[in-house]
């Protein structure tokens, strides 16, 4: 036999020899997900089917379709799901613009302002809703420094209400997600070829002619990202909307939230969620549609 | 035209106030020796951070936080590493995006099919219950980061191993594991950082013995208000997230597994 096939043989024999299977490597991640992530979706689709009883198991309680009737009457939840899906569009728009703004500015800067921005972007991301949203109650407060300068400036006679209101909400979810859309811009600005913008440049297309032409078809994957990113986070967002807006505005995480653990109503809320996950399933359909057509259309 | 750029650097700069002012403002306030919050601060003193020691409440939510973000991410590492060596070849994407599943998902409705398993099983408020949540919660960020460090090591070096004699373990010990541990401490980071400031899945989940640091605010600032010695806890806690952010950007360059 030929000594190099033998050799490379016995590399394999060692490379495989008190190998784990791939099934062995895999078992620990889905048993955990199967017990602690897939089977609570399980437990709710059938709970939405079901009377209120928590006390009992879930085989004990008999179906009834009664909740997801009783949520096509119910004006209030549909508001807030209503309200909470225009409060992810208008973040999502004014995070593209801001953040483009920011990750433009971040791909151009020299070695040092760059991690420093960065780091900047980072903080807030890593601190968490309950850091930040307790910045911006400070900032919104009625002795805070927004009123304060109002009134200073002769603007204001007395202080305004300014927690609460839908406005303070979406900038203070603008600044929760943020990190997210100049992130992923920034890291589709990086995966450019930087040589073509020059090449626009010296074929006489002034920055701006180059900048709508060339950069921003080429991150139209990071924009994307990013918005399914901070639509997503809205939707899901609890703690922010809930300091911020002190109970008068709710979002469709806190209805979940007042039903299951205030009402105590498990099979209502259960219902909420579920008409949530179908809704976000058709909606990320349409967006996947919308960016794959966008993506074609550049390509011819 | 240069109005135009004078434009442009005032808008970034009104945009990187925006992004920075909150925390800023966190920080400052908590040097008031004011007995309330009150803008501005009328003066500048220790005396809210000199009184963290004598709040045992806090200070045992925030021990709560660190224990429970620490096991959580340790057992996380411990399954993300062999879930990543069974996909890193890239051909079962579906079992790739299986385990990323839980980024997809709005967290409060994962949390109320959590609260009726855990009603069922009948370990509602444990601290088993929070550690195994919180495991499937970090565990899409440190399994992507691994993932992403063993396709950019290869295999070529093990494969070199190998034809030196190693086996398969020796190999991985030696060669794999020293090759992706940047990847594994800078997953490690970002999943502590996401369980210890999670909010919406502990709320449902915690009992009032083991609430976290941020639960335990949240409910209070709902009913009771803010305090100094909250305050106090969180420039704290927002200094340190600060040094660790710019720390894995210097070194790690981190931001580019977003």
């Amino acid at each position: 036999m030929n000594p190099g096939i033998a050799a490379a043989k016995t590399v394999k024999k060692r490379a495989e020899q008190g190998a784990p299977s791939r099934a062995a490597l895999l078992a620990p991640a889905f048993i955990l997900y199967g017990f602690v992530f897939l089977l609570p979706f399980l437990l709710l689709a059938a709970g939405s089917l079901q009377v209120n009883e928590p006390q009992s198991y879930v085989w004990e309680r008999s179906f009834t379709p009664a909740g997801y009737a009783r949520l096509f009457g119910d004006a209030h939840t549909i508001a807030a799901i209503m309200r909470t899906l225009i409060m992810g569009v208008i973040v999502v728009a004014v995070s593209i613009v801001v953040g483009y703004l920011l990750a433009w500015h971040i791909y151009r800067a020299n070695s040092f302002a760059k991690t420093t921005l960065i780091t900047a972007v980072l903080t807030p991301l890593f601190s968490g809703a309950l850091l930040q949203s307790l910045g911006w109650y400070l900032m919104f407060a009625r002795y805070g420094p927004i009123n304060r300068a109002l009134m200073d400036t002769g603007l204001l006679s007395g202080p305004l209400n300014i927690l609460g209101t839908r406005t303070a909400i979406v900038i203070a979810l603008v600044h929760a997600f943020l990190p997210f859309m100049v992130l992923s811009i920034v890291n589709s600005l990086r995966s450019m070829p930087e040589n073509l913008l020059h090449a626009a440049q010296s074929l006489g297309a002034s920055n701006w002619t180059a900048f709508v032409k060339v950069t921003l078809p080429l991150t139209k994957g990071g924009i994307f990202t990013g918005s399914a990113l901070v639509f997503g986070g809205v939707v899901g967002s609890f703690a922010t909307p809930g300091i911020i807006g002190q109970g008068k505005i709710q979002l469709m995480a806190q209805i979940v939230y007042q039903q299951a653990v205030q009402v105590f109503d498990w099979s209502y809320a259960s219902v909420i969620s579920v008409a949530l996950l179908a809704l976000l399933a058709v909606l990320s359909f349409i967006g996947t549609q919308i960016a794959s057509r966008l993506g074609r259309r550049d390509a011819a | 035209m240069k109005a135009l750029t004078g434009l442009y650097h005032a808008a970034v700069w009104l945009a990187i106030l925006f992004v920075i002012s909150p925390m800023l403002l966190m920080m400052v306030v908590a040097f008031n020796p004011a007995d309330y919050f009150s803008f501005p601060p009328q003066g500048f003193s220790l005396r809210w951070f000199a009184e963290i020691p004598g709040h045992t409440g806090y200070r045992n939510s925030v021990m709560n936080s660190l224990k429970l973000a620490a096991t959580a991410t340790a057992l996380a590492v411990l399954i993300s590493i062999p879930a990543a060596l069974g996909l890193r070849r890239g051909d079962w994407k579906a079992l790739e995006l299986a385990v990323l599943s839980p980024l997809f998902f709005p967290l409060v409705i994962w949390s109320l099919g959590l609260l009726q398993l855990y009603g069922m099983a009948g370990i509602n408020g444990t601290f088993l219950s929070l550690v195994l949540a919180h495991t499937v919660l970090v565990m899409p960020f440190i399994f992507r980061v691994v993932l992403q460090s063993l396709r950019e090591t290869g295999t070529r070096y093990e494969e070199a191993a190998h034809s030196l004699g190693a086996d398969k373990w020796t190999a991985f010990r030696k060669v794999t594991l020293p090759l992706i541990a940047p990847g594994v401490l800078v997953g490690a980071v970002f999943g502590f950082l996401i369980s210890f400031t999670d909010v919406t899945l502990t709320m449902f989940i915690s009992s009032s013995g083991n609430a976290t640091f941020p639960v335990r605010v949240y409910s209070e600032q709902r009913s009771e208000g803010l305090n100094q010695i909250v305050l106090a806890w969180s420039a704290v806690i927002t200094f340190v997230i600060f040094v660790i952010s710019l720390a894995g950007e210097k070194l790690a360059r981190w931001s580019r597994y977003f």
